[in-house]
């Protein structure tokens, strides 16, 4: 028997059907169906809105988000899906970094009485009639479901996790009141349901949350709710007729479309199919001309800023405190004569002039709590030079320099450094590249190791550097949320140095400040927000003066927008779908 | 011979423990894991780290997770739950294999349709205009990559060309239907063409080469020549007498390639953005996603032995010479 032209038929007609058995399957998980509940008509729904003119529009995402679930781990893109279904809660976010009402009547505070005296207890009134997107009423029995489910240590929640463990109890006197009460006060409280609730009536047991399905097809308060999920291909959400916000969304329908490939993605745009792209790779000036006006991308700062650690103690001693100072970097002159050394201009201007990153020098850039703290060490190669003199470093035979009288490495020593980074991450590279370049000419050495980010950011068990206090400098990108007083505790205070009694702490600088340490007790002893960030911006120009850190700029996220979307903007605090509930389509 | 088909099958299930054992070592060795955001995250503790290494079993040592993994996967078929989509594996592996298997098999029909009549005419006349045209087009194909080809197709019928009645893009960039529209066969199909040349390309150039060669061979044999002499026309010649025997060493090659077929298309998937089982594990390699990754890979790593086996058993039903002891 050989291949004949008939086998070959066959197998044609085989393919056939198999294709018709193809568009019949069912390729996913069907949508969520109000099952029983009253429907009410998205168009009619739709009619009685602000005069949004509906419609249809697709986002394109680069892979597919893990759930839909934003306590279930803090991948971006899930967080991009997530805002438009069940991501809606008692708070959110504005783009100034102030939170605001969301399904909350009003935000608790001192004035209002939502706010106890002793700061513990936090009242919050839910609006009226709100429904969930099957129509069943949304109560504060789920708030409280909401908190029983993530301070549930087996529920495997991982993000959006801050305060709940410290809730002591939840009252609910009737359905739209909810007394808080903390064990200690929580200056995030405000935050606390700004993720999401989950609906008792439509999830499931807290310690089973990693299994819900609710996960991948959530009821959510959201303003949309979704139909269809195709796995690996698009998830298409419909409007949610039951919003609080009355005659909100404009938009009919919206698909989320899994492109994975960034020139796919780009001639998907440019020809108009698609309406949003996330993160688009090119700049915005090539950007906008390849898009030829139907689209162009809108840059916002995001939170994440790249700095240099410095360690103030000396590596490799098996002592992971601030013991020994470090032989070079233990001396305050030469860390200001490294920030002399760079010429910032041009690092955000031409190194990274495609990168899309910012000007900024300054560890509290964004937020309620961002700080005007000019840079304090400009580029001046002659201060550079005079400071490193006076520290005792000369200049060695091959323009290198020698220690000769400094104060804490013998004669001889070579102003050597090494530079720890992570692999795989172009405006890194680039910027290390130049660091390198900057400071040899001033007469600073500098050896280059990348490491793959599990290592450089591993813990302390598996040997990572930072932990142990083993490298010089370090430079990876570092981030606050919109409550820094955790973050700003674990980084600088003297208590935070990592070591075996300690594993999580992130003092990698190994700074001891007692006057930063009392600065942070500040911040951390009262909700006035102007007083805290008196605390954090006092904090943050003794960070610039005493330089454990060196912050060199700001990456911005960027999102393609079609031009016939408009009602939209972008926001550090948000996904690019944070405010789609207010987004229209011009026909 | 089915002694010689079970003495094969016998001997590939050390193979196959071997193999599994080993990629479960690689893959776990690689740098990171599924928990690595979690574990940069400030806000997550330690211990809530801990609970969901343990929770997920990512704390025993790895003799004993693989021990885990082979008992689940032998004995109950169980490929486990995605670490990241917290489904089971076998769903997201069903939910991917329709496309990968449709993608994959139009781009091995359409091979073959193009590539069999282009190696036997090119043989038959050898040395003229259409020989030389194959010869310079196989080595294009050949050459050029399916991403950089892919996306010149999107350029050309996609942004380029429009469908005059319409003015819609003669051909949509990817996916496996039209967005926010109800699925038909029609869709299906046209969503199904450019992805297919672009896959087909290098396979009708590798194939169409492998059999002109094929076929030069056979055209010299003697019963080539006394099908001439008794005056056979040289259609029958070529293709009833000499193809046919060309075709043997193809089917070989065809039955390494085709677990392809389960195994996705990587590149192809990524540009078209169409979601089977290359992207599928290649997802799960970006997240460590461990029991996926581990599932697909076994799953090659079986269909790689049964084709070859199965092109070993095939090769004698075709060819009467070959001979199993």
């Amino acid at each position: 028997m050989t291949p004949h032209p008939r086998a070959l038929a066959r197998l044609a007609l085989g393919l056939g059907l198999l294709l018709a058995a193809c568009t019949a399957a069912p390729t996913a998980a069907p949508a969520t169906e109000p099952t029983g509940a009253p429907v009410v008509q998205p168009t009619a729904a739709a009619a009685e809105g602000q005069g949004g003119a509906g419609g249809q529009i697709v986002l394109i995402i680069p892979e597919e988000p893990t759930s839909l679930n934003r306590y279930l781990g803090d991948a971006a893109i899930v967080r991009q899906v997530a805002d438009t279904v069940s991501g809606t809660g008692l708070t959110y976010v504005d783009p100034a970094g102030q939170y605001q009402a969301a399904l909350a009547a009003e935000l608790p505070s001192a004035a209002n009485g939502g706010l106890s005296e002793d700061l513990k207890t936090v009242t919050w009134h839910l609006k009226p009639d709100l429904k969930w997107s099957d129509g069943q009423p949304l109560t504060t029995a789920d708030i409280v479901h909401t908190w029983e489910t993530i301070a549930n240590p087996d529920s495997g929640a991982l993000a959006q996790t801050g305060g709940f463990a410290e809730i002591t109890s939840i009252e609910t006197p009737d359905d739209v009141t909810a007394i808080v009460t903390y064990a200690k006060p929580y200056p995030d409280y405000l935050g606390q349901f700004s993720a999401g609730l989950f609906p008792k009536h439509a999830t499931g047991a807290p310690a089973d949350m990693l299994g819900w399905e609710w996960n991948l097809k959530p009821v959510g308060a959201g303003p949309f709710r979704v139909t269809e999920w195709r796995a690996g291909e698009s998830i298409t959400l419909e409007r949610n007729p039951y919003y609080y916000e009355v005659g909100k969304p404009s938009l009919d329908q919206i698909i989320f479309s899994i492109v994975p490939d960034e020139a796919a993605q780009e001639a998907i745009m440019q020809q108009g199919d698609a309406h949003v792209q996330l993160w688009p790779g090119a700049d915005k000036a090539t950007y906008d001309a390849r898009m030829a006006g139907v689209a162009s991308q809108k840059l916002v700062p995001g939170v994440w800023n790249l700095a240099i650690d410095f360690n103030l103690s000396a590596p490799n001693d098996g002592d992971t405190g601030a013991g020994t100072p470090h032989p070079i970097l233990g001396d305050i002159r030469v860390r200001q004569a490294m920030a002399h050394a760079i010429d910032y201009d041009v690092l955000v201007d031409e190194v990274l002039g495609d990168q899309g990153v910012v000007h900024s020098t300054n560890p509290f850039a964004y937020g309620w709590y961002q700080c005007d703290l000019p840079r304090q060490q400009n580029y001046d190669v002659e201060a550079a030079k005079r400071l490193l003199e006076e520290a005792g470093w000369v200049e060695g035979p091959d323009g290198i320099r020698v220690a000769q009288g400094v104060v804490n490495a013998p004669d001889g020593t070579r102003l050597t450094l090494e530079l720890q980074g992570y692999t795989n991450y172009d405006p890194l590279q680039l910027t290390e590249e130049w660091l390198a370049e900057q400071w040899k000419a001033v007469g600073i050495e500098i050896t280059i190791v990348n490491y793959d980010f599990s290592i450089i950011f591993g813990s302390l068990s598996d040997g990572s550097p930072r932990k142990t206090g083993d490298f010089d400098m370090l430079i990876y990108d570092r981030s606050f949320t919109i409550e820094p007083q955790q973050e700003v505790s674990a980084y600088f205070l003297s208590t935070s140095i990592p070591g075996a009694d300690n594993p999580d702490g992130d003092n990698y600088f190994r700074w001891v400040n007692p006057t930063a340490d009392s600065l942070i007790a500040a911040a951390g002893g009262t909700f006035d927000q102007a007083e805290r960030k008196q605390a954090y911006c006092a904090l943050g120009e003794m960070v610039q003066t005493e330089l454990p850190q060196l912050y060199l700029y700001v990456f911005q996220d960027g999102y393609g927008f079609s031009s016939r979307l408009s009602g939209y903007s972008v926001s550090t605090w948000g996904s690019m779908t944070w405010d789609i509930q207010n987004w229209q389509l011009a026909p | 011979m089915p002694t010689y088909a079970l003495r094969r099958t016998l001997q590939a299930i050390p193979i196959l423990l071997i193999l599994s054992a080993v990629l479960f070592a690689i893959v776990k060795a690689a740098p990171g894991g599924p928990l690595a955001a979690a574990e940069r995250n400030p806000n997550v503790t330690a211990e809530q780290l801990a609970r969901l290494r343990d929770r997920l079993g990512l704390d025993q040592p790895i003799y004993v997770q693989y021990g885990k993994w082979l008992v689940n996967f032998a004995l109950a078929g169980d490929w486990g739950e995605s670490i990241k989509f917290r489904r089971p594996v076998s769903d997201m592996i069903l939910e991917r294999l329709p496309a990968t298997f449709l993608l994959v098999s139009a781009a091995f029909v359409l091979m073959l349709a193009l590539a069999v009549p282009a190696g036997v005419i090119a043989a038959s006349r050898p040395y003229s205009w259409f020989d030389h045209t194959l010869t310079t087009l196989s080595f294009a194909g050949q050459s050029v990559p399916t991403f950089w080809l892919g996306l010149i197709l999107i350029l050309i019928f996609y942004i380029w060309l429009k469908n005059p009645f319409t003015g819609e893009p003669l051909f949509p960039a990817g996916g496996m239907g039209t967005l926010g529209a109800d699925r038909n066969l029609l869709d299906l199909l046209w969503h199904l063409v450019l992805p297919t040349v672009a896959l087909s390309a290098g396979y009708v150039a590798w194939y169409s080469r492998f059999l002109r060669s094929s076929m030069r061979d056979i055209l010299n044999e003697d019963y080539v020549r006394t099908g001439r002499a008794k005056g056979l026309s040289e259609r029958a010649v070529l293709f009833k007498h000499a193809a046919r025997n060309a075709l043997l060493p193809l089917v070989t090659m065809l039955a390494l390639d085709l677990p392809a077929v389960f195994s996705g298309a990587l590149f192809v998937e990524n540009i078209f953005s169409w979601p089977g089982m290359g992207r599928l594990f290649w997802d799960a390699a970006r997240g460590r996603d461990y029991p996926v990754l581990q599932a697909v890979v076994m799953i090659n790593a079986v269909l790689i032995v049964a084709f070859n086996l199965f092109a070993d058993l095939l090769y004698g039903l075709l060819d009467p010479r070959v001979r199993y002891d």
